[in-house]
């Protein structure tokens, strides 16, 4: 199976961590994504930027893990900004009707 | 004086009304005591009037009931939403099971009261309104064991451990004691599990049990149970029954000791074959079984059995969630008025473990309902959300056959859940007229007709997820001849060479270059696509449902013949 390469580009400072994701996120690569949350959250960062910019695609699973990171997110004390993601894969959301209950951000407010 | 006979005229008006209600209403006075009650609340009771009913004590007028609430616990007068009213408090509705002493029946109610105050704003009176939901509470309190059920059948591959669990589950919800047994081919049983309400009282039941014969009687009991296949219930069991069923005096002294009051004997059914039985006694709660549990004991038999024979089977605990989930499919596509359908379905390869997609038709009077999903989730919790999902929708149809609340009604359900669960749904009422529709989190559906390919509907929130949630209602217009065509992301999403998606592109344009074809040719075509396209093993489930509307004639005759293409594709 052909699949696009899926990368994960970590910045973080002391309270801020930043995740930019590249590629396809999807059933097989989901996990990555919450190995590299866990890490960040290890290291005591208290704001949590992930950068879906650079995403081609994002299936249910995708979908469903940012569902996951929000409740906790919000559980746990943390904060969670979204970075929107090419038309293309923000479709999952759009269809979800979940693109007003994620904390999507303007990739410009947080630089 | 006039203003005396105009308010008598009124109050015997009133009490015409409030007799006609089916719902019970009492009247509580500061001491406790009823002051009034109408027809129905009287026969509830069981008192002829008003009058006897002041005289009585009203410590006494539980008493031909067990009341409980929802989960076990005792209700007692003092915990009466009017007895707290009066006692100054602000109380909940409450919902109640009681069990008629003398009859066995079960039921649930709904008890609301309201306060009357005087001139000064003292309460004069305390109003109960008594609604029996017993049908509501029983459909969701089954919706939501079943799923507990489908959750531990596929969550080990010990079955004798599993049917355990599900032994314990039953108890005290449908029945005081629940057992199940194993049949041999030669008319051997071996008991598997056995549990009690009352803990204490699970040596008594073992030692009873140890008092059936290893082979089985064919005449009676388990044995005859084995022999037809057919459930059996006994709902009155006197002490002639147990005098001549005893062995001995000490056989004798412990079925006196149980109490039987009702047994129900389900068989566990693969095919033709019974491999073994779910049997269910009620004594303490004094409760009976109707035909109402007899068919919700054989839903939970049907699924015991699934497991059990594919832990006999197959060593892999997926296959047990794979063959349940598969098990959720209708078996047929039904025929539906003014519409011709069909359905494919096609399983993701074995090395997934990718939750599932389903999709369900049910009649709801002169209209029928379509419900497509996709759970989303990994492993053996996703055949258990999509029982859950499908089994709260038509428990939910039974109230309202709106798209948007069935939608509602299972968002509810899985956040009730104790771990996130997430389910994308469709649902549509398909009618002589057209459809109408509201979409969870899931793709909208495409119209393939004249006008070319295009999206119908709003998009509407994921189920199980986030809230504020929102499911707007689309009514959709269709012409004779044309399509709806539902599908879930396995679909869309299927992967290509290179990585590329199927996309809804590729969709659209294959459904417009076949726009004509009735829906089972149509779903040949899109096979054929999808084939094409495709490479390396399916990643994820494919769900279709094709539906086309009809040419019916003004007399109401539907496109009769050409309907009930049904039928699933294999993957």
């Amino acid at each position: 199976m052909a699949h696009a390469s899926f990368e994960i580009d970590t910045t973080s400072d002391a309270e801020t961590g930043r995740l930019a994701l590249s590629g396809e996120l999807d059933l097989a690569t989901v996990a990555r994504v919450e190995q590299a949350v866990d890490a960040a959250l290890a290291r005591g960062v208290r704001t949590l930027i992930v950068d879906l910019s650079g995403l081609g695609f994002i299936d249910s699973s995708g979908l469903r893990l940012f569902v996951v990171l929000h409740q906790r997110a919000v559980a746990e004390g943390w904060r969670l900004s979204l970075i929107r993601p090419q038309e293309r894969a923000m479709k999952v959301f759009v269809v979800s009707g979940l693109e007003a209950n994620l904390p999507f951000a303007e990739k410009s407010s947080l630089a | 004086m006039e203003g005396e006979t105009e308010r008598a005229m009124l109050d015997q008006r009133l009490a015409v009304i409030l007799d006609a209600l089916a719902e019970a209403v009492t009247i509580r006075a500061p001491n406790n005591h009823l002051v009034y009650a109408n027809q129905a609340a009287l026969d509830r009771l069981g008192f002829a009037s008003i009058s006897d009913l002041r005289d009585a004590d009203p410590r006494a007028l539980m008493g031909p009931y067990e009341t409980t609430d929802e989960h076990g616990g005792e209700i007692r007068m003092d915990d009466l939403p009017s007895v707290k009213l009066l006692r100054g408090e602000q109380p909940e509705p409450l919902l109640m099971r009681s069990v008629n002493r003398s009859s066995g029946e079960e039921s649930w109610v709904l008890l609301k009261a309201a306060a009357v105050r005087d001139a000064a704003g003292q309460i004069e009176s305390a109003v109960t309104i008594i609604a029996d939901v017993t049908a509501a509470t029983r459909a969701t309190l089954r919706v939501e064991f079943l799923a507990r059920v489908g959750e531990l059948l596929a969550s080990s591959m010990d079955y004798q451990q599993t049917l355990r669990n599900v032994a314990g589950l039953a108890v005290p919800q449908i029945a005081d004691w629940c057992a199940v047994d194993l049949f041999d081919a030669d008319g051997g049983r071996e008991p598997v599990a056995i549990a009690h309400s009352k803990p204490a009282k699970l040596d008594t039941a073992a030692r009873l049990r140890s008092y059936e014969p290893e082979r089985l009687d064919p005449a009676q009991g388990l044995g005859s149970v084995r022999r037809t296949g057919e459930p059996l219930v006994v709902t009155e069991i006197r002490d002639e029954l147990l005098v001549a069923a005893a062995v001995d005096d000490e056989h004798l002294r412990l079925l006196r000791e149980v109490g039987m009051r009702a047994v129900l004997i389900v068989p566990l059914t693969i095919g033709s074959r019974t491999i073994g039985a779910l049997t269910m006694v009620n004594s303490e709660s004094g409760r009976s079984f109707d035909a109402g549990d007899v068919e919700f004991a054989a839903q939970i038999a049907a699924r015991a059995a699934v497991a059990v024979e594919s832990a006999r089977l197959y060593s892999e605990r997926s296959t047990i969630a794979r063959t349940l989930q598969s098990s959720l499919l209708p078996e047929a596509i039904p025929e539906i008025p003014g519409w011709e359908v069909a359905a494919l379905y096609r399983p993701a390869g074995h090395e997934s473990e990718v939750g599932g997609d389903f999709y369900d038709f049910w009649d709801v009077g002169d209209e029928w309902l379509m419900m497509i999903g996709d759970v989303t989730g990994k492993g053996v919790g996703a055949a258990a959300v999509t029982s859950l999902a499908r089994y709260t929708a038509r428990a939910a149809s039974e109230f309202d056959t709106r798209p948007s609340q069935i939608l509602a009604r299972i968002d509810a359900a899985l956040r009730r859940r104790p771990s996130i669960s997430l389910c994308t749904a469709l649902c549509l009422r398909l009618s002589r007229e057209g459809a109408t529709l509201a979409a969870g989190g899931h793709p909208l559906p495409l119209r393939v007709g004249e006008g070319g390919v295009e999206e119908v509907g709003e998009h509407g929130t994921l189920l199980g997820a986030l809230q504020p949630a929102r499911w707007p209602e689309s009514e959709i217009a269709l012409r004779a001849g044309e399509t709806l065509v539902a599908f879930t992301d396995g679909v869309t999403d299927a992967l290509g060479e290179d990585g590329e998606r199927w996309g809804t592109e590729r969709l659209r344009e294959s459904l417009a270059a076949a726009a004509d074809a009735a829906p089972a040719a149509l779903r040949t075509r899109l096979v054929q696509a999808l084939e094409e396209f495709q490479v390396g093993a399916q990643a994820d489930d494919t769900a279709v449902v094709i539906m086309r509307f009809g040419k019916h004639s003004p007399d109401g005759e539907g496109s009769g013949g050409r309907l009930g293409v049904g039928g699933q594709g294999n993957g």
